[in-house]
């Protein structure tokens, strides 16, 4: 962070002004594709002049609220909003209240539901979905994701960027393995992270 | 070369590469003493094309319309440009090269108005292919036909329309 308030107030603004001009242009990008959107089309759904779309989609800008929401119904797409704590990262204001990551109580059960960044080992959890989290053994994963961690054994039906317990075979034969370890199934890569790339100095 | 790592604000991780020598490093990361690049909007681009947020780039030169984040070079071989525009009395240039998508190799950082001029540019330029020569020798680099094929989305060319 920038010792300034001033400082911070202009980085966090053009971050997220470049946010939101990137989350729409790659939603308009997906449209255009698979459904031949128009530059007019949309022009129309959002009520703009087809010159007002062009400047609108030149480059971020400090958009109204007003704006987002035009191009959000134009594209069929709901805006998501959720505020992280910075003094507290487990936790996030929604529009719908304060919402919890893991770390998950070992008095928890789950049947159902989204646990990330911790681990959980309740015997008999139904986990829905895992990221950044690991699964200890006692867990039982019915269905669902895991991303990035280690998950139990289990019939998982889908495994990206994790490892999961081998034990139960009859299972592992559905499981889709993206990027994860332990799966026979070949799958598209995670997204790249940089390789080290030596140069002489 | 360095890896340059994300601006010390936000949690974001990394998914795009930007190498740079070490004296660069030193300068952007406040090392080397220049109090410049404590600026907000210099360090805003820096996180916004580290963390895979939007960034624009163009492959057609001319900059005076949109003002594009990278710029390829016109008549020089595949040298791209990272430009620093803001604060516009302090605009600094990073000249490289991607050796493929997302993964910037910088070889040179210059001051806009050491940059003036169209033929003061292609003089670096050659300079800059020089250097790189001697430093990367025969590593290969991208060539592409439209940004999406250097920078990975979210990136727009604001010479070509979006939709």
């Amino acid at each position: 962070m920038f010792q300034s308030s001033e400082a911070n107030r202009i980085f966090a603004a053009q971050v997220l002004e470049a946010s939101f001009f990137g989350a729409f242009i790659t939603a308009i990008d997906a449209r255009k594709n698979e459904t031949k959107l128009t530059q007019a089309e949309l022009a129309e759904r959002t009520g703009r002049e087809k010159t007002g779309m062009s400047k609108l989609l030149a480059g971020p800008r400090n958009w109204k609220i007003s704006t987002m929401s035009d191009l959000a119904v134009a594209l069929d797409l709901t805006l998501e909003f959720a505020l992280r704590d910075r003094l507290n990262p487990m936790r996030k204001f929604t529009a719908t209240g304060i919402e919890y990551d893991a770390p998950v109580s070992q008095s928890l059960v789950w049947d159902t539901g989204v646990i990330t960044a911790g681990t959980v080992d309740t015997s008999g959890s139904n986990l829905g979905l895992l990221i950044n989290a690991n699964a200890g053994a006692n867990t039982t994963v019915n269905t669902g994701y895991l991303m990035t961690g280690t998950g139990p054994v289990g019939a998982m039906t889908n495994v990206i960027t994790g490892s999961y317990g081998q034990t139960n075979v009859a299972t592992q034969q559905r499981w889709q393995a993206i990027g994860g370890a332990g799966n026979a199934v070949a799958a598209p890569s995670r997204p790249r992270i940089p390789s080290a790339l030596e140069f002489a100095s | 070369m360095v890896l340059m790592g994300l601006p010390d604000a936000q949690g974001a991780t990394l998914k795009r590469a930007l190498w740079v020598p070490k004296e660069v490093d030193d300068a952007f990361t406040g090392q080397a003493g220049f109090i410049d690049f404590a600026d907000p909007r210099f360090a805003g681009l820096l996180q916004r094309y580290i963390a895979g947020t939007y960034v624009s780039g163009t492959l057609h030169g001319d900059p005076k319309k949109y003002r594009p984040d990278f710029e390829r070079l016109l008549n020089i071989d595949e040298v791209w440009v990272m430009c620093f525009r803001s604060p516009k009395i302090n605009q600094w240039r990073l000249m490289g090269r991607f050796t493929q998508k997302d993964e910037f190799i910088s070889l040179g950082f210059y001051q806009r108005g050491y940059l003036d001029g169209e033929k003061k540019y292609h003089s670096v330029a050659q300079t800059f292919l020089t250097r790189w020569q001697s430093l990367c020798g025969g590593a290969s680099f991208l060539r592409g036909s439209k940004i999406q094929d250097y920078i990975s989305m979210p990136v727009s060319d604001p010479y070509v329309p979006i939709i």
